[in-house]
């Protein structure tokens, strides 16, 4: 494949050069779509494209295979003796079908043009908002699994009973409205006085640019706050702080005041000390959300919880540490026996358990590859929307896949993120792929 | 103007530009910098720590299960069992594992035999609360729960309707009940996850013998499966368990049941505080019975619920005054060191004043008269015995006591067995002729029911000590030769007489010669010195005199209704040796039989 290296020099002081000089001005407007301060290997249009498509599909394919292993693992599990001697391996090829599915949706979704989505943003994230607020208060809507109301469960005709979780689908609908309000910007009013470039020009140009932010744009905002409170009732406070971090993340692409975004990420953590701190200061409500200490707690030494809150975080470490530099022992690990939610939550232990560091190393290089590719988007796509999705969506895919990791190998606590394209779980799996799916039509835009 | 719009279009879009390419190089740093700390921990966790997490999951991963050692059966002479080990089950299942509780519940009724409904709904129960183990039935016998058991591990594994565990407990039987329970004691269970549920002995040949009975518990140790069951491919280790012995007793069921009986109407007639008798073979130590009341049954525990009384073996623990029984023993030590003869003669005026303390028979007007030492056992007279005591002096009659192994332990296999007790010689400052009267006749000296017994059957042993024993077939016995064979026939000679013409006629049976000696001792307490009206009543006899076979003792602490020996105790007696003789078909003595064998008192001067 072809790849063009186009460089600019470090000097980003394009847009000076550009008002400073008039025959700048016709060679600048030709750099621009170009105009990076990296210096990357710029994969070319049809590349990108295609990497975008084969590096899922092979994190998919590695995330079945793995899946393979769990559920071998999981027949020697006694706590539900399987139904059919098929049944352990029920998770895979549900999986599988997830996989085949989200690439029939990718592929629709990048036929759409993009003005599409930038349109329609703010209605998926309205509705998904109210589905979210509906399962935190109409009881009975929700199906509870190990003590989490998360999931809305659906019949279907062949593959009885689907359970659909908002929240993942909420993630793709917060990336795709914070990009289209980011993208819909006026120029600011302020103006700046330029003194080697009035004579040329003798007007002003704007200092920067504003959001439009209108009424709506705030009253949905306000929406999604609202929703977040209600994933952090279901519970499921990992999924809510990765949304929040989402919309931040976009924002701060999209230019937002980065002193305004620090005010609100100490105000965040303020909210949090307060969160997990409160229960106790006051005594209110203590029994149900006490908790929150006790598993930072159990978080900072899980060796000391282990029968308790840190057995989940010492298995997993176990398991990741019996793995060792290199191996290649597919289905052959045991941790997985023993390690609950080996399957969604977990299954990074049990590839870090059968291939070593090498493999894990890999895989976390497969992941680095697809957010490489999707930051290379960022930087080239032709709108501001195109943009900021992409970059949104390597964001979303890459701190995911940290948070996940992170969890597995003990550095964060546990929390119910998925492994993107490997975990199984149909919502998951499905967003991401229609995230994809609209990143393949950025992509297609880009030429 | 159109270039001018145009270049600062161009210009904003170029700040723009700038402004996010700045902003995703930061993204990216951000995102980099987390890959590079995950990839670090992972480093330390998988390359530097990799021995150790894998020690750590090797620890978690492995289990030790202890399999279980049958303890040894206790049986008595003839291997009829008195206390075996069974293993029950317990058995449990996970709740959770349970997809259709009505089919569960029907599948686990049909095998075990329990109730539909109650299980049905136990089952829900435990589902609704999200239980992991639920104890579906206790106690299930082995024979019952280890086929069900083998019908469920053929089952395969997706066909199982629910997972099962199980849980051994071994327990202690005892088919004869409440038969010699003192004698036999009790097992107490003992659960230990690790080494295994073990029966520790608490009392009785249990205790004594724990080391024959006991057995070695084994192990297993292997991977276990998330549910606590050893995956049976990654067996590691496998040590067997080594059962208990089972050891032989010198009881007889037939015997024992038989004494229980007489005993059960002893104390039904005179309701004493506690009661004892037993029954020993004279010439080889064994101990045919030994019967305790009161008594409890030791597989529901019934009547330990108040006090431990009942599980006093009073004939190890029990310590009294011999009284009149002990004048056989000083009249044949004494007639065995010739101090005095066959033909001597003692006067009884039934007023024989020592040290101002008068010493007085149990008599009718002017006391028993002249008599031989024959006839002072025969009467049981006081008086006389007590010419005898100071006519030996302390030390001699104490080393005649002593000979007879009164004054020590016998050395039965039963735990905390007391031991008899009299002041010894040297420590006696005054008042010594007192004393020399009372050891005489049994006073200021504490036996053991036990070894009074084994000491009566020295005269029915040719004069030979054999140790009393339990354990059959022991060939370790202590035996020393305490009289002549000629003395011991004299005093077997006397007591013979003592039951025909004596104190015990309430022993005769006809066609047999019965030798015995009743006993009424009055109840010392310390300070008070002797009380009235709390006696102990005893009544030793050796059946039948010409050819002994048993030695008999019964015993009564203060019973009602009468408190004499000849009047408490020799019809208990007499109830046993008549299930004696029917049950060792013994023949009737002829008189002349006695005559061949025993040496005539007066014929010999």
């Amino acid at each position: 494949m072809k790849t063009i290296r186009r460089t600019v020099n470090g000097n980003s002081r394009v847009a000076r050069q550009v008002a400073s000089d008039a025959r700048g001005a016709a060679q600048g407007a030709l750099c621009l779509p170009h105009a990076s301060s990296m210096t990357v290997h710029h994969a070319s249009p049809k590349t990108c494209s295609s990497l975008l498509v084969f590096l899922p599909l092979l994190l998919c394919l590695v995330g079945l295979v793995f899946l393979v292993s769990v559920s071998i693992g999981g027949i020697l599990k006694p706590n539900m003796p399987p139904a059919s001697p098929l049944e352990p391996f029920r998770p895979v090829i549900q999986q599988a079908c997830w996989v085949l599915l989200g690439v029939g949706i990718m592929l629709t979704l990048s036929r759409i043009p993009l003005s599409f989505y930038q349109a329609s943003a703010w209605l998926w994230l309205m509705l998904l908002s109210m589905v979210l607020i509906a399962l935190w208060k109409v009881p009975g809507l929700g199906t509870e699994r190990n003590g989490a109301v998360r999931w809305i469960e659906f019949s279907v005709p062949l593959l009885g009973r689907v359970g659909v979780q908002p929240s993942e689908l909420f993630k793709l609908a917060t990336l795709l409205y914070f990009a289209a309000l980011y993208s819909q910007i006026t120029p600011s009013r302020r103006t700046r006085r330029l003194p080697a470039s009035t004579w040329l020009y003798g007007q002003n140009i704007p200092s920067s640019y504003r959001v439009a932010w209108g009424k709506g744009a705030y009253c949905i905002v306000a929406l999604w706050l609202v929703a977040l409170v209600a994933i952090e009732r279901q519970p499921d406070f990992g999924t809510m702080v990765l949304v929040f971090a989402l919309g931040v993340g976009v924002s701060f692409l999209g230019g937002a005041s980065v002193f305004k975004i620090a005010a609100l990420g100490l105000l965040a953590m303020l909210g949090f000390t307060a969160w997990v701190a409160l229960p106790h200061l006051t005594g209110v409500d203590q029994h149900r959300t006490g908790y929150r200490l006790e598993r930072i707690r159990a978080m900072l030494d899980p060796w000391a919880y282990e029968y308790d809150r840190g057995f989940q975080m010492v298995r997993a470490q176990i398991a990741v540490g019996s793995g060792g530099f290199a191996r290649l022992a597919l289905g052959e690990g045991r941790e997985k026996r023993y390690l609950p939610a080996a399957e969604n939550d977990y299954i990074f232990a049990t590839i870090a358990e059968e291939t070593g560091f090498v493999g894990c190393a890999l895989c976390i290089g497969l992941f680095a590859w697809l957010v490489a590719t999707l930051l290379s988007l960022a930087s080239r796509a032709p709108t501001r929307f195109g943009r900021l999705f992409a970059g949104g969506l390597a964001l979303w895919i890459g701190l995911q896949a940290l948070i996940n990791i992170g969890m597995a190998i003990g550095l964060l606590p546990t929390v119910g993120v998925p492994l993107p394209f490997i975990s199984a779980g149909g919502s998951s799996m499905l967003s991401l792929m229609a995230a994809l799916g609209i990143a393949l039509a950025i992509a297609r835009e880009t030429r | 103007m159109r270039h001018r719009r145009a270049a600062v279009r161009i210009a904003t879009e170029a700040r723009i530009r700038e402004q996010e390419q700045k902003r995703l190089l930061c993204a990216s740093g951000l995102l980099t910098l987390g890959g590079m700390l995950i990839i670090g921990r992972l480093f330390s966790l998988q390359v530097l720590q990799a021995d150790q997490m894998r020690e750590a999951a090797r620890i978690r991963r492995e289990r030790t299960r202890p399999l279980l050692a049958r303890r040894g059966a206790i049986l008595d002479r003839w291997g009829r069992p008195l206390a075996q080990t069974d293993f029950y089950y317990h058995l449990a299942i996970d709740p959770r594992s349970v997809r259709d509780p009505t089919a569960v519940a029907r599948w686990l009724a049909s095998g075990l035999g329990l109730p539909v409904g109650r299980l049905e709904a136990m089952i829900q129960e435990a589902q609704t609360r999200n239980a992991r183990y639920l104890r579906i039935a206790a106690f299930i016998p082995q024979h019952r729960a280890e086929p069900f058991l083998q019908k469920y591990r053929k089952t395969p594994l997706h066909q199982r309707p629910a997972l099962l565990m199980k849980e051994v407990i071994p327990a202690r039987e005892l088919p004869e009940g409440r038969l010699a329970a003192q004698v036999i004691g009790l097992t107490a269970l003992e659960e230990d996850r690790e080494q295994g549920n073990m029966l520790k002995p608490l009392c009785g040949v249990e205790l004594t013998l724990n080391r024959q009975l006991q057995g070695v518990n084994g192990r297993e140790e292997g991977e276990i499966a998330p549910g606590g069951l050893i995956i049976p491919e990654t067996l590691e280790v496998r040590v067997p368990p080594v059962d208990g012995q089972s050891v032989r007793l010198t009881l007889d069921v037939a015997i024992q049941e038989a004494v229980e009986q007489a005993l059960d109407e002893l104390v039904q007639r005179h309701k004493p505080k506690g009661a004892l008798a037993l029954v020993l073979d004279p010439h080889t130590g064994e101990i045919l019975a030994l019967a305790n009341r009161p008594t409890f049954d030791p597989n529901t525990r019934k009547g330990l619920e108040r006090s431990m009384e009942p599980l006093r073996n009073r004939a190890i623990t029990f310590l009294y005054e011999p009284g009149s029984t002990l004048k056989p023993i000083t009249i044949a030590a004494a007639l065995d060191r010739g101090i005095i003869r066959p033909t001597d003669r003692f006067a009884c005026k039934n007023n024989f004043v020592i040290n101002k303390k008068r010493i007085g028979c149990v008599v009718h007007g002017r006391g028993h008269g002249v008599q031989t030492p024959e006839a002072v056992i025969k009467n049981s007279c006081n008086v006389a015995s007590a010419q005898i005591g100071l006519r030996m002096g302390l030390a001699r009659l104490y080393d005649g006591i002593q000979r007879f192994h009164l004054l020590e332990p016998t050395g039965i296999e039963l735990p905390a067995e007391w031991t008899g007790w009299t002041d010894p010689p040297d420590r006696i400052r005054y008042g010594r002729a007192l004393r020399e009267a009372n050891l005489a006749f049994g006073q200021g000296i504490f036996v053991t029911p036990l070894a009074l017994a084994a000491a009566y059957a020295v005269f029915a042993n040719e004069g030979r000590w054999v140790q009393p024993h339990l354990l059959y077939g022991r060939s370790d016995l202590r035996t020393t030769q305490v009289l002549h064979p000629e003395t011991a026939r004299l005093i077997l000679h006397a007591l013979v007489r003592a039951v025909e013409e004596g104190t015990g006629t309430r022993a005769r049976l006809p066609g047999y010669w019965i030798a015995g000696k009743t006993g009424t001792a009055q109840k010392a307490i310390p300070k008070h010195g002797y009380v009235r009206g709390k006696y102990i009543a005893s009544f030793i006899g050796i059946l039948p005199a010409d050819n002994p076979r048993a030695v008999v003792m019964v015993l009564a602490d203060e019973p009602q209704n009468g408190y004499y020996g000849g009047e408490v105790a020799a019809p208990t007696f007499r109830r046993i040796a008549q299930f004696l003789i029917w049950y060792w078909k013994i023949p009737a003595s002829n008189r002349s039989n006695l005559s061949d064998k025993a040496i005539r008192w007066g014929n010999r001067a």
